[in-house]
């Protein structure tokens, strides 16, 4: 037990409180948001199941990126530490300069930076990576899209008035977003602490409980003042479409979790709401009359921002990972 | 009887841009991964080579030719 290690420790929990609180915003916004249930009950839904998702589920993204991507050997303390501190500073700059990265595209390029800085990186892990990030936005869209153009209007006519009413409306949605809240467990806790069970200071019993731990915290904590502040999308829509989204991104993230790729949340959160708008703007545009605010439903520049994103991301953090590596 | 049949054999194939640009994105995404499982190519190969042909249709849908105003 050194002061590097609980450094380590303290920016683990750092970064844990962080996802914790931005998590909340939007698992179990849309519950909040129409009013089904309160804050602090949402903050202790986020808490239970996220642990739940990060001890079933987080041990496969922990894997990839405590040593999978490169051995973990890698992993000394400093070097964790290094990783650690990208993950960290991504986390401060995204609430601080509103500048919308994703930790797991910090956690994956830094990753990337210690393995090519070591001279040894697991290809066919970082490329298992690289497909599933192409693939995710381009089926997240399709499936949204689909649901949008051909089948929301029917089920909105069917239940959308009645979903923040009857018992059972209310039930779909709250546990939609306790489903959000483990699919964020289970794939985000590995940001918080993949480097530290990479240097095998702590086990992944261990490492998994404290991430899902700290997210909980975070939820329960800064996630009252977040849920209030963080702008989301998936607070704009209707809440029909909020539960079509969110149940649409839980599954995909769920089974990428398996699979053991990180990914971000809110991003295929994004894109989801984005095919679901096209989708319904489509059909719009088509009905008879010229449709007012268009651009309510669909409007392309959140798509650009996320691709831009998405891209230089990963690559700036693979660069000041290891940048700092060569310094020290 | 024949009218149904004549009706619905030409809304199948009356698809707008819209109908067609889903189809064709989901076409190549799924179809790269059948030829993978056809041929014993590389799934992940076949499936990443369709997908690219998939976001051009996406990019257009998008970008190019998005549902903003009348077509």
């Amino acid at each position: 037990m050194n002061f590097l290690f609980l450094l380590g420790i303290v920016i683990a929990i750092f970064a844990g409180i962080n996802i914790g609180g931005t998590g909340i915003a939007p698992a179990l916004g849309p519950a909040v948001g129409s009013k089904i249930i309160g804050k602090t009950k949402a903050g202790f839904l986020m808490a239970i199941f996220s642990l739940i998702g990060a001890i079933l589920i987080g041990p496969y993204v922990v894997e990839t990126l405590g040593g999978g991507i490169t051995p973990s050997e890698n992993f000394t303390l400093t070097a964790s530490l290094v990783v650690m501190g990208v993950i960290g500073f991504s986390l401060f700059a995204t609430n601080l300069l509103k500048i919308p990265m994703s930790t797991s595209q910090v956690a994956v390029g830094s990753v990337v930076g210690l393995g090519l800085f070591s001279k040894s990186l697991h290809l066919d892990s970082l490329s298992h990576v690289l497909f599933w990030w192409f693939i995710t936005p381009i089926l997240s869209f399709l499936i949204a899209a689909i649901i949008g153009r051909y089948f929301y209007f029917s089920l909105n006519e069917k239940w959308g008035f009645k979903m923040d009413k009857g018992i059972l409306g209310k039930l779909i949605v709250i546990l939609l977003g306790c489903y959000v809240a483990f699919s964020i467990g289970g794939n985000n806790a590995a940001n918080a602490i993949a480097p530290l069970v990479g240097t095998g200071m702590i086990s992944m019993s261990l490492g998994v409980f404290l991430g899902g731990l700290m997210i909980g915290l975070g939820a329960i904590t800064i996630g009252r003042r977040t849920m209030d502040t963080v702008g989301n999308e998936i607070t704009e829509i209707s809440l029909m479409g909020a539960v079509i989204v969110s149940g649409l991104t839980a599954v995909i993230v769920n089974l990428l979790s398996i699979l053991g790729v990180p990914i971000s949340l809110n991003q295929v959160l994004t894109i989801s709401v984005i095919g679901l708008g096209w989708g319904r703007a489509s059909r719009a545009i088509e009905s008879v009359g010229t449709p007012k605010n268009m651009e309510e439903l669909f409007s392309d520049d959140v798509s650009k921002k996320i691709m831009v994103f998405w891209v230089i991301t990963p690559v700036i953090s693979l660069l000041v990972t290891y940048f700092i590596l060569s310094l020290i | 009887m024949e009218k149904i049949v004549n009706m619905s054999l030409q809304n199948m194939f009356n698809w707008s841009y819209y109908d067609k640009i889903l189809f064709s994105i989901a076409f190549f995404l799924f179809g790269g991964f059948i030829i993978g499982i056809l041929t014993g190519v590389s799934i992940s190969a076949t499936t990443a080579a369709g997908s690219v042909m998939g976001s051009v249709f996406l990019y257009d849908c998008i970008f190019r030719n998005p549902p903003l105003k009348k077509r």
